[in-house]
């Protein structure tokens, strides 16, 4: 596995390292010790899979709030999605940046989000499925968001949001 | 989750429950605090990919020895599989019966298969990739394998395998330990 820094610091883009044959390939797509050497504390309490029907589907941004906040390993296994994150992070370096890249099953990246980050993704083409990991078990009563469009972060999606949950829609204004 | 214990005891098809909305769908495929709920273990260590290109690509089977047994659970994410494990605990009731089902992206049903089992499957499609959660980390040492078609165990494979490793080809019969 190859870890790159991304803008957003502890933040990490993942690209897995393939080992092909005639029969096809095999990947390492998660390893306890290494992520650690790397410095990358993750452990896994779940993982999750989500799948959008229609191009144009915007899912978040979402995080949960300390103590309860999540860490997440995505990978994107059918289709893409342009993935975003924003660094909720007061002593952060890049606090309330974000950072959004296409992932996709033909560059079969994926890509770490630290604890304190919101997140969320649009796909990009119909039938489009991402499963990601958590390393904390889901509270619902934790949990925040940030709405798509918000003016105070300006995310540039590349496409526009035809699809979307109502609560998504609906998540008021940030205030910093 | 919906846990259905094989024939082979201690091993479960794990089947995920979806909540659809018009959006699409989003299901929960593995939860620590739930598996270990039902005895599971879920200390996981690794996760591996395996894509094959072609329908009839047979993998396998293979297990890790103790002292470095693995529990594994297998998914298919995209095309299926017929999905093989191999009982080889000493005290089982069922020691050396297998157990084959299909997993399929379609039927998003896992596979959990606990330690001292053999496990290998064939694909049912082209463009088949599983992944696989394993509890311990890879020790090459302690690597062993059973032949598809060793007669011992007289496992029925859906289809013919037509593309398979050297290595799993060649692998020797098994020896019954007296």
């Amino acid at each position: 596995m190859q870890l790159e820094n991304t803008t957003i610091q502890d933040a990490y883009l993942i690209k897995p390292e393939k080992r092909v044959d005639e029969r096809g390939f095999f990947a390492r797509l998660y390893c306890i010790k290494e992520l650690q050497d790397k410095k990358v504390a993750f452990n896994i309490a779940q993982v999750n899979t989500s799948f959008c029907k229609f191009k144009g589907t915007l899912r978040g941004l979402h995080f949960q709030k300390a103590p309860y906040s999540e860490a997440k390993l995505l990978r994107c296994t059918q289709g893409s999605v342009f993935d975003v994150i924003i660094d909720l992070r007061s002593d952060s370096s890049t606090y309330l940046n974000w950072y959004g890249v296409e992932l996709s099953e033909d560059n079969d990246w994926m890509i770490f989000v630290p604890k304190g980050c919101a997140h969320g993704f649009l796909s990009l083409k119909d039938d489009t499925m991402v499963t990601y990991m958590v390393d904390a078990p889901y509270h619902p009563a934790a949990e925040g968001g940030i709405r798509f469009n918000d003016p105070y972060f300006k995310i540039d999606w590349p496409i526009s949001v035809s699809n979307i949950s109502e609560k998504d829609q609906n998540i008021p204004n940030f205030i910093p | 989750m919906v846990f259905k214990e094989t024939p082979l005891k201690g091993s479960f098809e794990i089947e995920p429950e979806k909540r659809e909305d018009e959006r699409g769908f989003f299901f929960r495929s593995w939860c620590a605090q739930e598996m270990s709920s039902k005895g599971l273990k879920t200390n996981i260590k690794q996760i591996n990919s395996s894509y094959s290109l072609h329908k009839g690509t047979l993998r396998g089977l293979t297990y890790q020895k103790n002292p470095f047994p693995e529990t594994k659970l297998i998914r298919c994410i995209k095309g299926s599989i017929f999905d093989v494990i191999i009982d080889l605990r000493e005290d089982s009731p069922t020691l050396h019966q297998w157990f084959g089902t299909v997993l399929s992206a379609e039927n998003s049903k896992m596979l959990y298969i606990p330690e001292n089992f053999a496990h290998g499957f064939i694909t049912l499609e082209d463009k088949t990739e599983i992944n696989y959660f394993v509890t311990e980390f890879y020790h090459p040492e302690v690597e062993s394998g059973i032949r598809w078609n060793d007669p011992y165990f007289g496992i029925q494979w859906p289809i013919e395998p037509t593309i398979m490793s050297e290595k799993d080809e060649n692998k020797p019969l098994f020896k019954v330990q007296s």
